[in-house]
């Protein structure tokens, strides 16, 4: 049997949003070449880094992600020649929101990452894990009233049990 | 209420190693809409996709999730298979729980936990897929080649041949590209202009082939099936209709240059064609060097001229053409001589910054003509080699044109070492660096030779053998680097190591050959980016899967050819062109193009056309439209998307404030539902 | 001055060459002026404009509205400097065209922060801090301007930032957030924000909409956080920073802090100002390939 993964007292959870032409490829080839990382990571599947709406990062932090991970194609590799430019100025403009808002902006990770850097992309998903584990949980968010909570998202201790 | 099947691959044991796919089930099974799971050990093999296809007809499943690999490689396969059995296929989504999951992580509680959430992040999204149709679209039925090198030769005849017009863009004057600097070839020693010039020939006098030499590709638009190419013909001076190549021209110039077909060690007219056998066989005029363009004086050219075709005031055109395929055949060069120890002059490769301007590029050195003049690179051997070369075969040192009685080669200068140059194996040296010795022990009856290697690499046909030929026909092989060239007298010391009899050589040439390195073409990767395709960090164009799909860019409709992809030899590359046009037939063989329709859809009740989506679109292919009452009045504009021309990148819909737009395959409910639907439990 | 755009006023309407003036007329108590549309040429008598002026009249001028539907075709409109500005961005926006409204302007010396805070005059007691480096206080684009427009320098920074804001910058990460966890923790989500926003001019606002719900509707904080996150990502770059969301908050949040910041952002990285052109394309559906990078890996 395989080698286990150590345990934390806490385990972050992590959504990705990432282009399908770059850093999807990328994990895919990080998987073919069979290189171990974090596993904490969802990722969803989405055609270009422009189409991250800062919509989906505000759902993930109010769905209980304590990090959300953006990744798309290096600049003037786009497959859609420009997208990544938006995405990289609405990002800009997202993060200072974010951080002026009181969220900690190591918890929002931004990156390039090609289909051909499957050790960059297995090194961000680690380091960044790494980061948000070593930032606990988004207890800010999680704690905030919502009546709803309890039925929408698990806390991390019921989804531990 | 969603009827939702869910089916998890063991994949063999890739999967169910690392991952309990029982349990994933089990846990999907437990999903609201979800009525049939199935665990199985192949789902892609035949017996996979009849349950597959019998589960979705029995259970009259309106969604389906197969939990295995990536997208990339069975989304295909699943979606076809749903069609036939009656679901559309837009209703199938795959969970990556095979590349993303079992194959990265360890640990089998926890790569179940992920598995889990993957597939139950994919039902919930799969409950917002809607049934899509795909689109129809016409396609221009010409191919577009760029580079005129044996690539570019090849591709073009056999898809002329199969029927397909084709245009080649070449930026030098003339068709040929490398190989038609090449004197012989390995591992035959045929002449590689007879064996090329031939096919030139056949290129310049096929109806179907339309060539556009000292031109270059400015910019492409479009997409598979629908490219529009603008390409810059560069003002030859020589009005190209009337010239006939008799070469009066040529002759009466008074003024030379360097040659850049031969590697700058001979000089060849400011008018000219760059060797005898040029297709076309016009010749350009050298503005940079043409005292007519400098000085306004000589002119000798156009009083010669008999049909009068020289225009000195000829400028540069724009052409914009329609293809529906492009084929890159851009090629290759060699590697700077940029080492001190071997001559070279400049500075290392690894520190020439990755991104200069054109002219920054243009100021390195091309060839090794360093502090020793006597230490050449393959390409300029070749030409000193080649009948039609500058000393017509025989082969004589550049310095002094002196029959060198001793050469020594050196293999690997600047590859397979990552410090000092670049990584990867040149794969080309080893033969013809065998190849070389031959021909100089054939031109040099006394001669001795020398190779200084680190691995003789021969896998190929004939290959092992015409190594042994060279080395039984008197090349001396020493494994071993050469740390140092020095001058002596009007020799050269190498001082070397023979690491096979563990002592260091010495050894006084009259001429070094180095076997640099092959490399992309300096503007590689600029060009990369005019095409929209991607590269390696080398700057050879990635293919779009490195076993399955080797001709294939990362972009539909465009095509590698050629070592502008990776280091080869000729028949490689011509079997690789050869590639490239059967997939251009492929496509161009169909009718009408099928395209996906995960395209962009407005909501036209709440558009309030502010035109965001218009600016951020990169294909132009959103425009306003009018809406009109019953009385032909217009009540108001809203975005309208062109299908044809949307790529589904959806810019549009993340840019849209009130989601007045979306992107069909990948809408914000869809996200939503994933997103949702996360839970992210560690184990 | 105000008898100089009355007359005008009057002059136009008489005409008929504008079907109705928007303006300011003296309000329910003397610390207050409320919008007035002027229909008939002698409604132009009870225009006024003053520090009291504080509402931001190109709202009105929204698409989202039902103003500009009741069939008339020009619009006059008394515009302080930055009421222009937001008029300049809803042409940009592709809201409103240029022939559809005329532009009455003024030298403006400022607001009142609040209405409750006039005290007869205006001073820098009272003054909002959006006006103390306002370089619109002649304004930029009018159709009918009092006297002679002087020539203005509008190089430099354009709006001061709130004091408030400067404070909340330099707060630990923890701090602030349980500052807008307070402060949202009384919004109930009664939309007074957007609906005096100029620029909020969706047809069906995001929040509204369901399938997917992005903003939660209810008004817990959650929902609160993911509205007021929204709500000023919606405005980057095209918030000409009115203040009028701080004003009409019923609960006193400070939402237009949000706008305040962004705009800083936006003018450092991307050298933009709103509300200044026609033409120049907001920030955020335009790019350079040299943009700022610093934050990615």
């Amino acid at each position: 049997m395989s080698k286990g993964i150590v345990r934390h007292d806490f385990e972050p959870k992590i959504m990705g949003f990432v282009c399908k032409w770059c850093t999807y490829s990328g994990a895919d080839l990080a998987g073919t070449s069979r290189m171990d990382y974090s596993p904490h990571v969802r990722m969803v599947r989405l055609p270009c880094s422009g189409r991250i709406d800062p919509q989906f990062v505000i759902k993930a932090f109010e769905q209980g992600a304590d990090g959300v991970i953006i990744s798309g194609c290096h600049p003037g590799d786009c497959h859609y020649n420009e997208g990544n430019y938006y995405a990289r100025r609405r990002n800009l403009a997202f993060r200072n929101l974010m951080e002026f808002n009181g969220i900690d902006i190591k918890r929002l990770e931004f990156s390039w990452i090609s289909a051909a850097e499957a050790i960059k992309f297995t090194q961000i998903i680690d380091k960044f894990t790494n980061q948000v584990r070593d930032l606990g949980p988004n207890e800010g968010y999680r704690a905030l009233l919502d009546p709803y909570a309890s039925r929408l998202v698990k806390s991390s201790e019921e989804s531990a049990a | 209420m969603a009827k939702i099947g869910v089916f998890v691959c063991q994949c063999g044991n890739n999967i169910a190693r690392t991952v309990d796919t029982a349990d994933v089930a089990k846990d999907a099974s437990e999903q609201s809409g979800v009525v049939f799971v199935e665990d199985y050990k192949f789902m892609c093999s035949a017996p996979g996709q009849e349950a597959f296809k019998k589960a979705i007809r029995d259970h009259d499943l309106d969604g389906c999730i197969v939990s295995a690999c990536s997208p990339k490689m069975h989304e295909a396969t699943f979606r076809n298979a749903a069609e036939a059995a009656g679901l559309n296929p837009f209703k199938v989504e795959i969970a990556n729980i095979r590349e993303q999951c079992s194959w990265v992580h360890n640990d089998k509680e926890i790569g179940t936990a992920k598995s889990k959430d993957l597939t139950r992040m994919m039902i919930q999204r799969v409950k917002y897929n809607r049934p899509l149709e795909r689109y129809r679209m016409t396609m221009t039925k010409r191919a577009l080649i760029l580079g005129g090198g044996i690539a570019g030769i090849q591709a073009a005849l056999d898809l002329a041949n199969a029927g397909t017009p084709v245009t080649i863009v070449e930026k030098e004057p003339s068709l040929g590209g490398n190989m038609a600097r090449l004197s012989e070839t390995f591992p035959t020693l045929d002449c590689s202009q007879c064996i090329l010039t031939p096919k030139m020939v056949e290129v310049q006098n096929h109806p179907l082939i339309t060539i556009r030499a000292f031109a270059e590709l400015e910019k492409l638009d479009g997409y598979i099936g629908n490219f529009k190419a603008t390409i810059r013909q560069k003002a030859k001076s020589v009005i190209d209709k009337d010239c006939t190549g008799c070469g009066d021209c040529w002759e009466k110039c008074p003024f030379t240059v360097e040659s850049e077909f031969d590697m700058n060690l001979i000089k060849r007219k400011v008018i000219y064609i760059p060797f005898p056998q040029a297709v076309p066989t016009v010749p350009v005029i050298d503005r940079a060097n043409c005292p007519k363009f400098l000085k306004d004086k000589c002119g000798i050219c156009a009083d010669v001229c008999g049909p009068d075709c020289i225009d000195f005031t000829q400028e540069d055109e724009i052409i914009e053409e329609e293809f529906g395929a492009v084929i890159v055949a851009t090629g290759f060069e060699l590697m700077p001589n940029v080492y001190k120890e071997y001559g070279g002059s400049s500075m290392p490769q690894h520190l020439i910054p990755k991104k200069m301007n054109k002219k920054q590029r243009a100021a390195q050195p091309r060839s090794t003509s360093g502090r020793l003049p006597d230490v050449i690179n393959g390409l300029e051997f070749e030409r000193l080699a080649s009948a039609s070369g500058p000393t017509g075969g025989e082969i004589r040192r550049p310095s002094d044109g002196k029959k060198p009685k001793t050469v020594v080669f050196i293999a690997c200068v600047g590859s397979r070492d990552a410090s000092k140059g670049v990584e990867y194996c040149s794969k080309i040296c080893c033969m013809y660096t065998a190849k070389h010795t031959m021909l100089y022990n054939h031109s040099v009856d006394d001669g001795k030779a020398y190779v200084f290697y680190m691995d003789i690499r021969a896998g190929g046909k004939g290959y092992e053998e015409f190594i042994n030929r060279a080395q039984d026909e008197g090349a001396e092989y020493i494994r071993g680097r050469v740390s140092a060239l020095r001058k002596k007298g009007d020799k050269i010391l190498v001082k070397g190591a023979d690491t096979l009899q563990g002592c260091a050589v010495e050894i006084e040439a009259d001429m070094v050959v180095l076997a640099t390195a092959m490399v992309p073409q300096a503007d590689a990767i600029d060009f990369a980016k005019t095409l929209g395709i991607s590269y390696d960090k080398h700057g050879f164009y990635s293919e779009q899967h490195p076993k399955l799909m080797p001709v294939d860019s990362s972009t539909g409709g465009i095509y590698l050819a050629g070592a502008c992809q990776g280091v080869k030899d000729v028949p490689e590359t011509v079997a690789q062109a050869s590639a490239a046009a059967s997939k251009v037939m492929q496509l161009f063989s169909k009718e009408e193009l099928m395209r996906e329709p995960e395209v962009a859809i407005v909501d036209k009740e709440h558009c309030m056309n502010c035109w965001d989506c218009v600016t951020v679109c990169p294909y132009l292919a959103i425009s306003p439209e009018e809406v009109k009452d019953r009385n032909g009045n217009v009540v108001k504009m809203v975005a309208n998307v062109n299908p044809g021309l949307c790529q589904g990148c959806g810019l549009c819909n993340t840019v849209c404030r009130s989601k007045s737009i979306e992107l069909q395959g990948y809408t914000d409910q869809q996200v939503y539902a994933q997103i949702t639907a996360f839970e992210g439990a560690f184990v | 001055m105000i008898e100089q755009i009355r007359e005008k006023a009057r002059e136009l309407l008489e005409s008929g060459e504008l079907d109705v003036v928007i303006g300011y007329a003296e309000g329910s108590d003397p610390t207050r002026t409320t919008p007035i549309f002027c229909r008939k040429p002698e409604d132009t008598d009870k225009l006024v404009l003053d520090g009291r002026c504080v509402n931001t009249l190109p709202a009105y001028l929204n698409k989202r509205h039902e103003y500009p539907k009741k069939g008339w075709k020009k619009t006059g409109i008394i515009g302080k400097g930055c009421d222009i500005r937001a008029i300049t961005q809803l042409i940009a926006e592709n809201q409103l065209k240029r022939d559809e409204v005329y532009i009455f302007g003024a030298e403006c010396e400022g607001v009142v922060a609040h209405p409750e805070k006039w005290d007869g005059s205006l001073h820098e007691g009272n003054c909002a801090s959006k006006c103390s480096a306002c370089d619109v206080k002649i304004p930029l684009d009018t159709d009918f301007y009092p006297g002679e427009k002087p020539e203005v320098d509008r190089s430099g920074p354009y709006m001061v930032s709130a004091p408030a804001l400067a404070t909340l910058v330099k707060m630990d990460d923890e701090d602030r957030f349980a500052f807008w966890r307070d402060d949202f923790d009384r919004c109930f989500k009664c939309y007074a924000c957007r609906e005096v926003c100029p620029h909020c001019s969706c047809n069906i606002c995001i929040t509204d909409r369901t399938m997917p719900s992005w903003v939660d509707q209810a008004a817990h904080t959650k929902g609160v956080f993911g509205w007021h996150l929204t709500r000023a990502m919606h405005l980057v770059g095209r918030c000409t920073g009115c203040g009028e969301c701080t004003r009409a908050c019923p609960v006193n949040i400070q939402v237009d802090l949000f706008n305040q910041k962004m705009k800083e952002v936006i003018q450092e990285s991307f050298d933009y100002k709103s509300g200044y052109s026609m033409e120049v394309k907001p920030p955020l559906i335009t790019y350079n390939t040299d943009d700022q990078e610093t934050y990615i890996r």
